[in-house]
C-alpha cells in the first residue's frame, strides 16, 4: 500500500509550525497541523490516528503531557508513535515525556535533519 | 455686599483651579508613563522569540483566596496551573466557603489531606486542614475558617514556600505569560519588593478554560464606560507613578510581592476594606522609615482580566467600597505624609491622593453644586458658568482621550477600527455624566467612611496599635 | 435685592475677567489638543495596519526561501531584500535561528550573508534605535561575526541591562573562550544583571568560564564573593576544596551560605558540621542541606538535633536531608519519628515523609491511568 504517511503536528509557534510542515511535506508526508491543546484534544477525540504525532510540550490550554495521556487512552491511537519537542534546560520535561508515554523526544533548539531521521525510524517500523 | 462678591469670585476661582489641577495632574502622570511605554515597546520584539529558561528564575507561590466560588474555581485553578513559568506553586485558600468550593476542588484535583507543619508568621484564622493534589505536584489547598480576603492571604503567606508570592482573585482571568511578565521587574532590579499588573475589562471578551481567547468590547454601556475609565485613570496613571516610585495601589486582582518584605511589615490588615492599597501604603511608610532601598513597580502589559459590574447597583456599591478602602488606607498610614524620608510617596503621591482622590469628591460635587446653584440664582454670569462647564468637561475629555492614545501607542488590544470608533464616542460621553456620577458615589463612600469612623471611636486605640506594628 | 454678578459683558466672546479668560483659553486648548490626539490615534492605527500588511508580505515572500534553506535546499537565486522588509525579515530569521541548530543554522547564516545583512547588522548596532540594536546584536551572535566584536564589547558596558546582556550573549556565541576571560569578572561585578539571565548566557560558555572563575576566586574582593559563588553554583563548577574551606571560614554570612550551597565533597565534612550551630539561621539551613549531600552515618544524630531548631526552615531542610540519606529507609524514618519527643520535630518529619510519598506515587502511575481514575 503506497498511502502517504500521515503526520499530526501540534505546535503553537507559528514559524516552527511552518518549518515543520514544509519539511514534512517535502518528504512526502501528509501533514495535519493544530495550533493549541484544545484543538489537539478535539482532533484526537474525533479523528482516526495518523502514522505519527509530533507534539510540542508547551501548548496553550492543555499541555503536551496531558495530550500524550489522552492519546494513549484513545482507542486506535494507543500504538501511534509520539515524538515530543521539549525545551532545553528542563531535564524534568524529557523524563516526564518518556514517562507519560512518548516514544521519543527532541530537545529544542533542534536539528531539522535529525528530526527527520527520527521520524523516518518510527514511520518505517509502522509501515 | 462686597465681601459676598469676593467670596463668590474666590470660590469660582478655587473650583476652576481645582479642576485644572486635577486633570492636569493626571495628564502629567500619563506623560510620565510615555517613557516607560516607549522602552517597553522596543523590548516587545524580544517577547516573540522562543523562551529559554535558565532554571534560575525566582520561584513564585500563587495565592488564590476563594469564597463561594464553586462555579468557576476549577477552571480558574486549572488555568493557573498552565502558566509558562519555570517553577511555581499554587496555594488555594478556601475561606470557609458555605457552598461546594472545597468539594469541587477535591474532585477535580484529587486532593488528599497532608500533614503539613504550618508556620504562623502572620496571625490568621484557624486552619482546618491542608490538602495536596495527587494530580498536580505544585497545587495545595488550605481549608480554613472564614476571615475575609486579607486573612486568607495571610494564611496563604504562612503556607507559601517560595520567596515571592502572587496574590490573585479567584475570578481573575490570566494569560499564560502573565506570571513571566509581572515578575520581570524583580529580575531587573533586586530592590523591587512588589509589582502590580494591569487589570483589563473582560466583559465582551471570549474566555474559555480560564484563559482569554479573544479581545472584544462589551455591549453593556456601564462596562463600556469602565473600559475608558480604566484606561484614563487606572492604567497609565499608575504607570506614571511607578516611574517615580510613588505608586500607592496594587490591585488585589493581580500583584507579586516579596514574601519577607510583606511579613516584615505585618502582612495584610484583616479589618480594612481596601487591604490591597493599605498594604502598599504601609510598605512605603515602613520601608521609608527604616531607610531601606526599595521599589514598587507597575507592569503595564495586559496580564489580568476581570468582569466589571454591568448594572447600576453593583457598580455603585463597588465604587463606594473603593472610596472607603482608599480612606481607610490613607487614614491608617498618616505617618507617611511629609515624613522625613518620605520621598515621592510621602511628599507627592500621598498628598495627591489625599487632595484629589480622598477630598476630591467633596470639592468636585461641591464645585458643581455651587456653580449650578449660583448660576440659577444669578450670582454668577452665564459666561462664568459656561466657562466652568467648558473647562471641567473639556479637560476631562482630553484626559480620557490621552488614555486612549496611550493604549493605542502601546498595546492596541482592540483590533477592529470600529471598536476604536466606539471607544472614541465613549470618551466623549463618559465625561457627560458617568464621571460625575462616579464622583457622587465616591462622595457617598467618603461620607460613609466618616460616619463609620465616628461610630468606632472606642476601637480607635486598638486600630492605631496595629498600624504601628513594625 | 439682586445679588451682584461677576462679569458684566454678555455674549459669547472670551470673558473679560482675567481668571475666567485664562480658564476659557485653557478649555479651548483642551479641545484642540483632544482633536490632535484623536488624529494621532487614527494615524497610529493606520500605520499599525500598514506595518502588519508589510509583515505579512515579507513573511509570504521570504518564508519559503528560509524554509527551503533549512531543509537543505538553498535556492540559487535570492530575491532582493527591500528596505521596508528588512526588520521583519531579521525578526523571522532570529526567531528561526533561536529554535534550530546544526546545518540549518549554517544555511540560514549563508542566506543572511548573501543578502548582505551581516554588514547591515553592524551598521544597525551603531544606530540609536534600541529595537534595531537589539535585533542586530542577536543576528550577529547567531552569525558568529567576529568583525562586530569591538562594537558588541562596547555595548556590554552600557547601563541598559537588556541591551548589555544581549550584546554579552552575542559575544559568548561568537567566541566563548575569548568572552570568558573578559566577561567572567564583568558578571561578578554587575549586580544588576539578574542571575537567571546571566546563567542562561553562561551555560553556553561552560568550561572556559569555570576555569576563569576558579582562577579568580582567591584574589577576589570579599563583597563580590557571594555572587561569584552563586555563578559557580549555576554552572556546576567544581571548585577546589581549599578554596571552599577558606570561603566557609569567612566572616560574611552571604559568603558562607553561598559556599555551603556548593559543598559536595566529604573532605569538608568537619567544617560543615561546625556550622550546624551557627547563630544565623540561614547558615544552619544550608549546613543541613550540605550535610544531606555529604554526611555519613554519624551525622544522623546531628540532623535529628536540628529538627528541634526554632526556625521552621532549618527544621524543614534537616528533615529533608534525613529523608534523602540513602541508608535510612522508610521504616527507619517512621521509627525515628515515633521516638521524637519534640512535637515540632515530629510534625516536620511527618510532613517531609508525606511529601516524599506524594512524589513517589506520582512517578509510578503514568498520566493515562491518572486521567481515567479522576
Amino acid at each position: 500500500m503506497s498511502a502517504q504517511p500521515t503526520v499530526l503536528v501540534v505546535e503553537d509557534d507559528v514559524h516552527i509550525a511552518h518549518v515543520l510542515t514544509f519539511m514534512l511535506e517535502r518528504q512526502g508526508y501528509l501533514v495535519t497541523h493544530v495550533a493549541d491543546g484544545r484543538a489537539a484534544t478535539a482532533h484526537v477525540l474525533g479523528n482516526p490516528a495518523p502514522d505519527l504525532v509530533l507534539l510540542d510540550v508547551m501548548l496553550p490550554y492543555v499541555d503536551g503531557f496531558e495530550i500524550v495521556g489522552l492519546i494513549r487512552a484513545q482507542a486506535g491511537w494507543q500504538e501511534t508513535p509520539v515524538i515530543m519537542l521539549t525545551a532545553k534546560n528542563t531535564e524534568r520535561d524529557t523524563v516526564r515525556a518518556l514517562d507519560a508515554g512518548a516514544d521519543d523526544f527532541i530537545i529544542k533548539p533542534f536539528q531539522p535533519q535529525e528530526l527527520l531521521a527520527r521520524l523516518r525510524r518510527f514511520l518505517k517500523t509502522a509501515a | 455686599m462686597n465681601t459676598h462678591h469676593l467670596l463668590i469670585q474666590f470660590v469660582t476661582w478655587f473650583v476652576l483651579c481645582y479642576f485644572i489641577l486635577l486633570n492636569g495632574g493626571y495628564l502629567l502622570l500619563n506623560l510620565l508613563s510615555l517613557r516607560t511605554l516607549h522602552r517597553k515597546g522596543q523590548e516587545d520584539m524580544l517577547d516573540d522569540l522562543p523562551r529559554a529558561y535558565s532554571g534560575l528564575e525566582p520561584p513564585v507561590s500563587i495565592l488564590v483566596p476563594a469564597y463561594n466560588e464553586e462555579a468557576t474555581i476549577a477552571a480558574s485553578v486549572r488555568s493557573m496551573l498552565q502558566l509558562t513559568y519555570s517553577e511555581y506553586e499554587v496555594v488555594v485558600v478556601n475561606d470557609g466557603s458555605k457552598d461546594g468550593t472545597l468539594d469541587v476542588l477535591k474532585r477535580e484535583f484529587g486532593l488528599l489531606p497532608f500533614p503539613e507543619a504550618y508556620r504562623r508568621q502572620i496571625p490568621a484564622k484557624e486552619i482546618r486542614a491542608i490538602y495536596r493534589s495527587t494530580r498536580f505536584q505544585n497545587l495545595r489547598v488550605i481549608d480554613k475558617f472564614n476571615g475575609g480576603k486579607a486573612d486568607s492571604l495571610n494564611a496563604g503567606i504562612n503556607a507559601a514556600r517560595y520567596p515571592l508570592f502572587c496574590g490573585v482573585d479567584a475570578d481573575s482571568v490570566l494569560q499564560r505569560d502573565s506570571l513571566e511578565r509581572v515578575t520581570q521587574p524583580f529580575l531587573r532590579d533586586p530592590t523591587v519588593v512588589a509589582t502590580g499588573g494591569t487589570i483589563r475589562i473582560a466583559n465582551g471578551c471570549e474566555v474559555s478554560g480560564g484563559f482569554l481567547t479573544r479581545v472584544g468590547l462589551p455591549r453593556n454601556p456601564w462596562a463600556l464606560f469602565q473600559v475608558v475609565e480604566y484606561l484614563r485613570a487606572f492604567l497609565f496613571g499608575r504607570l506614571g507613578w511607578s516611574a517615580v516610585n510613588g505608586m500607592l495601589i496594587i490591585s488585589g486582582a493581580f500583584g507579586v510581592f516579596r514574601k519577607d518584605a510583606v511579613v516584615s511589615v505585618g502582612g495584610y490588615r484583616p479589618d480594612t476594606i481596601g487591604e490591597d492599597m493599605e498594604l502598599i501604603v504601609r510598605l512605603h511608610r515602613l520601608l521609608r522609615e527604616r531607610r531601606q532601598p526599595y521599589r514598587i513597580e507597575f507592569v503595564p502589559d495586559p496580564v489580568c482580566w476581570t468582569e466589571a459590574p454591568e448594572d447600576f447597583k453593583t457598580l455603585k456599591n463597588q465604587r463606594i467600597r473603593w472610596q472607603r478602602g482608599l480612606a481607610e488606607s490613607l487614614n491608617a498610614n498618616w505617618g507617611l505624609m511629609f515624613s522625613k524620608n518620605g520621598g515621592v510617596p510621602g511628599w507627592l503621591a500621598f498628598p495627591f491622593m489625599l487632595l484629589f482622590e480622598w477630598l476630591g469628591p467633596l470639592v468636585e460635587v461641591g464645585g458643581y453644586l455651587f456653580m449650578i446653584v449660583s448660576f440659577l440664582l444669578g450670582a454668577i454670569s452665564w459666561q462664568a458658568f459656561s466657562t466652568f462647564m467648558f473647562v471641567a468637561i473639556g479637560l476631562g475629555i482630553l484626559l480620557s482621550a490621552s488614555g486612549l492614545l496611550l493604549e493605542e501607542m502601546s498595546f492596541h488590544i482592540y483590533p477592529h477600527g470600529k471598536q476604536l470608533l466606539a471607544l472614541g464616542v465613549v470618551v466623549l460621553v463618559e465625561n457627560l455624566g458617568y464621571r460625575q456620577l462616579n464622583t457622587w458615589w465616591r462622595l457617598v463612600g467618603l461620607f460613609r467612611w466618616a460616619m463609620q469612623k465616628e461610630a468606632t471611636w472606642g476601637t480607635m486605640a486598638r486600630k492605631g496599635s496595629f498600624a504601628d506594628k513594625p | 435685592m439682586p445679588l451682584p454678578t461677576l462679569a458684566l459683558a454678555p455674549g459669547f466672546g472670551p470673558p473679560s475677567d482675567p481668571i475666567l479668560a485664562a480658564a476659557f483659553w485653557t478649555g479651548i486648548a483642551a479641545l484642540l489638543l483632544t482633536l490632535l490626539l484623536g488624529l494621532q490615534i487614527v494615524r497610529l492605527r493606520i500605520s499599525l495596519r500598514a506595518r502588519e500588511r508589510r509583515r505579512a508580505r515579507t513573511l509570504a515572500r521570504w518564508r519559503p526561501v528560509l524554509n527551503a534553506a533549512i531543509a537543505g535546499d538553498s535556492p540559487q537565486e535570492l530575491p532582493r531584500l527591500l528596505a521596508s522588509e528588512r526588520l521583519h525579515f531579521i525578526k523571522l530569521w532570529v526567531h528561526l535561528q533561536s529554535s534550530l541548530r546544526g546545518e540549518a543554522g549554517a544555511a540560514l547564516n549563508a542566506i543572511a550573508c548573501r543578502l548582505g545583512l551581516d554588514a547591515e547588522a553592524r551598521t544597525m548596532l551603531g544606530r540609536r534605535a534600541r529595537t534595531e540594536r537589539l535585533l542586530a546584536a542577536l543576528m550577529l551572535g547567531h552569525l558568529g561575526d567576529r568583525e562586530a566584536w569591538p562594537q558588541l564589547l562596547r555595548l556590554t558596558g552600557l547601563d541598559d541591562p537588556t541591551l548589555s546582556l544581549t550584546a554579552l550573549w552575542a559575544l559568548v556565541r561568537i567566541d566563548p573562550q575569548a568572552a570568558a576571560e573578559y566577561l567572567t569578572p564583568l558578571f561578578v561585578e554587575r549586580e544588576d544583571w539578574a542571575m537567571s539571565h546571566v546563567a542562561g548566557i553562561l551555560q553556553q560558555a561552560g568550561t572556559p568560564v569555570a576555569a576563569v572563575l576558579a582562577g579568580m576566586l582567591p584574589r577576589l574582593n570579599p563583597d563580590r564573593l557571594p555572587r561569584a559563588l552563586r555563578i559557580a553554583e549555576a554552572l556546576w563548577v567544581e571548585l577546589p576544596a581549599a578554596t571552599l574551606a577558606a570561603a566557609l571560614a569567612n566572616e560574611s554570612i552571604a559568603v558562607v551560605t553561598a559556599a555551603l550551597r556548593i559543598v559536595n565533597t566529604p573532605l569538608l565534612r568537619d567544617r560543615v558540621r561546625a556550622l550546624l550551630a551557627h547563630a544565623d539561621w540561614q547558615v544552619r539551613v544550608q549546613a543541613a542541606k550540605a550535610l544531606g549531600r555529604i554526611g555519613d552515618r554519624t551525622d544522623v544524630e546531628r540532623l535529628v538535633a536540628l529538627l528541634a531548631d526554632r526556625e521552621w526552615w532549618v527544621r524543614y531542610r534537616a528533615a529533608q536531608a534525613l529523608a534523602e540519606l540513602p541508608w535510612l529507609k522508610r521504616a527507619d524514618l517512621d521509627a525515628l519519628r515515633a521516638s521524637l519527643e519534640d512535637r515540632y520535630a515530629a510534625d516536620m518529619l511527618a510532613q517531609v515523609v508525606a511529601e516524599q510519598d506524594a512524589a513517589n506515587a506520582k512517578q509510578e502511575t503514568p498520566a493515562g491511568t491518572a486521567m481515567v481514575d479522576a
